[in-house]
């Protein structure tokens, strides 16, 4: 991938943006490449000479590699900053970057960082559950400690102290607790990944189609029934639920206000229509829906 | 203790299970050795590298891989044997470091003991474990035996992979369901990558012949 320095920011931060400070090391696998999307992983690889963004655009990106860099020097007794760790399944080389390990007398709690929203940390995130958990089996296996705890440092981005909801962080430094898996399940989840990535590859190299993103993959917000009354500009109810919304059509439409209809509005693939993966224009499976949808 | 005992020691409590292959400890073998003959030893074979100006080394710099040879000599009889130097994936390097030398010496030297009879059980024909993952130690043992027999006699990267090409469709008949094929092809990635940039033709028959494999195994068993 070509970065381009189109608002010549220094240079430093444009090394930074390379990925310089950050390699997967002598492995097959990184934790995060393993839980990325095969369709996505081959795209990117297929395209990778073709791509370019900016680095005024890796904003984010480029503070987590700064952090990165930073933890490494910052040496604190008992805590270890910075492991990169290797484990193989099954003849492949797996690797994972610890941000922190906290050594304790019961055993090591892993922390891991995340530049993230305040509504990433209000609701569950499978991937933080998967990614520290491998992290948790790497620790064990490599280093035979016990690992008693997960958690994540969120760092809330959009962080508004006058932000009351329920769940809220109270702070912009947050840490999040992440339930402990047993190895079986990891590796179970470890296998399932391989074997995906595995697949796709053959799938690539065959010039087969690609295995599809799933909802989950592709960032998939929800589809919602807007009940709306002729005349009215916001809707009367939003639910999520299409009988629910016929339900309260129906009883609005009783009050005889006006024609009362329903709004389906339609889940969007926000990783794809945003680009966050970076290939959505070489992407058969989303080209394919903005090509229906036109 | 004579050749013949060697044979029959058990070795499994002294072995390690390393990307699916099994390795015996060198310490515990030559100890092993020097317990049947006092006399044993071993010389690591040296050789003139004119990349890097004549130096004296222990390897044999074949361009684009590179050998050690061990020549191991028990109850008097001298037995010489060789190995490429491979990765943690059991694949050549190109230019290895010291670390990846002696790595490959030391198994040299477990390989030479084995000739000799000891832990000889844990390996198959030339240099094939037995309890490794069938696809993945084939196909591993025949790039193996390709370095062996083929670069020391014309140190021809065409022949190597017309040999890597030919052993990978050969042992395409041990594959039986598409999981089994995609691991198979996977493990050899970086070797069929290579392949399809430096020998396309090559390339195009091995792919030709998976695609076909890969197409019959997804056909619904009747």
């Amino acid at each position: 991938m070509e970065i381009t320095n189109v608002h010549n920011v220094p240079e430093p931060l444009v090394t930074l943006a390379k990925g310089q400070y950050y390699s997967k090391g002598k492995s097959d696998y990184s934790v995060t490449e393993l839980m990325s999307p095969p369709r996505v992983r081959r795209l990117q690889e297929k395209h990778d000479a073709e791509r370019v963004q900016d680095v005024s655009q890796m904003l984010w990106p480029l503070l987590g590699s700064a952090l990165h860099v930073v933890m490494e020097r910052g040496e604190t007794e008992g805590w270890v900053s910075e492991e990169r760790l290797f484990m193989e399944v099954d003849g492949v080389t797996i690797s994972g970057a610890i941000d922190l390990q906290q050594e304790t007398p019961d055993g090591v709690v892993i922390v891991d960082y995340k530049f993230t929203s305040a509504w990433a940390v209000m609701n569950d995130k499978i991937e933080w559950e998967q990614q520290l958990n491998i992290y948790k089996l790497l620790v064990e296996r490599v280093k035979g400690k016990k690992v008693i705890g997960l958690r994540i440092c969120a760092l809330i981005r959009d962080f508004s102290r006058h932000d009351a909801r329920e769940g809220y962080p109270l702070a912009p430094i947050h840490m999040v607790d992440i339930p402990l898996w047993d190895s079986q399940r990891t590796m179970d989840y470890i296998h399932d990944r391989l074997e995906v990535h595995q697949e796709s590859k053959v799938a690539a190299d065959f010039e087969e189609q690609l295995p599809l993103c799933s909802p989950e993959d592709r960032w998939m917000s929800e589809t919602i029934y807007a009940v709306m009354r002729d005349g009215r500009k916001t809707a009367i109810r939003v639910v999520k639920d299409e009988a629910d919304a016929k339900e309260i059509a129906e009883a609005e439409s009783a009050k005889g206000k006006g024609d009362v209809y329903i709004d389906v509005r339609l889940g969007e693939p926000k990783r794809c229509t945003g680009d966050y993966c970076g290939v959505a224009q070489w992407c058969s499976q989303y080209q394919s829906e903005i090509g229906e949808s036109k | 203790m004579n050749p013949n005992e060697l044979l029959k020691v058990n070795v499994n409590d002294h072995t390690e299970k390393k990307n699916g292959l099994t390795y015996l400890s060198w310490a515990w073998a030559w100890a092993k050795v020097l317990e049947s003959d006092p006399t044993a030893n071993y010389e690591v074979k040296t050789f003139v590298d004119n990349d890097l100006n004549g130096a004296v080394v222990p390897y044999m710099n074949l361009g684009n891989s590179c050998m050690v040879w061990v020549t191991v000599t028990i109850f008097g009889k001298p037995i010489t044997c060789q190995l490429p130097v491979l990765d943690y994936r059991n694949k050549c390097i190109a230019t290895p470091n010291a670390f990846d030398i002696n790595t490959s010496i030391m198994r040299c030297l477990v390989k030479g003991i084995a000739l000799h009879g000891l832990g000889l059980y844990i390996y198959a024909g030339e240099d094939l474990p037995m309890d490794a993952e069938p696809v993945t130690v084939k196909a591993s043992d025949s790039s193996g035996a390709v370095t062996a027999s083929v670069d020391l006699d014309t140190g021809d990267d065409a022949a190597n992979a017309k040999l890597f090409a030919d052993g990978m469709i050969e042992y395409s008949s041990h594959v039986t369901d598409v999981k089994g094929l995609n691991s198979y092809w996977t493990s050899n990635k970086r070797q069929l990558d290579r392949l399809k940039d430096k020998h396309p033709d090559l390339y195009a028959d091995v792919l030709a012949k998976f695609s076909a494999l890969k197409k019959q195994l997804a056909q619904p068993k009747e």
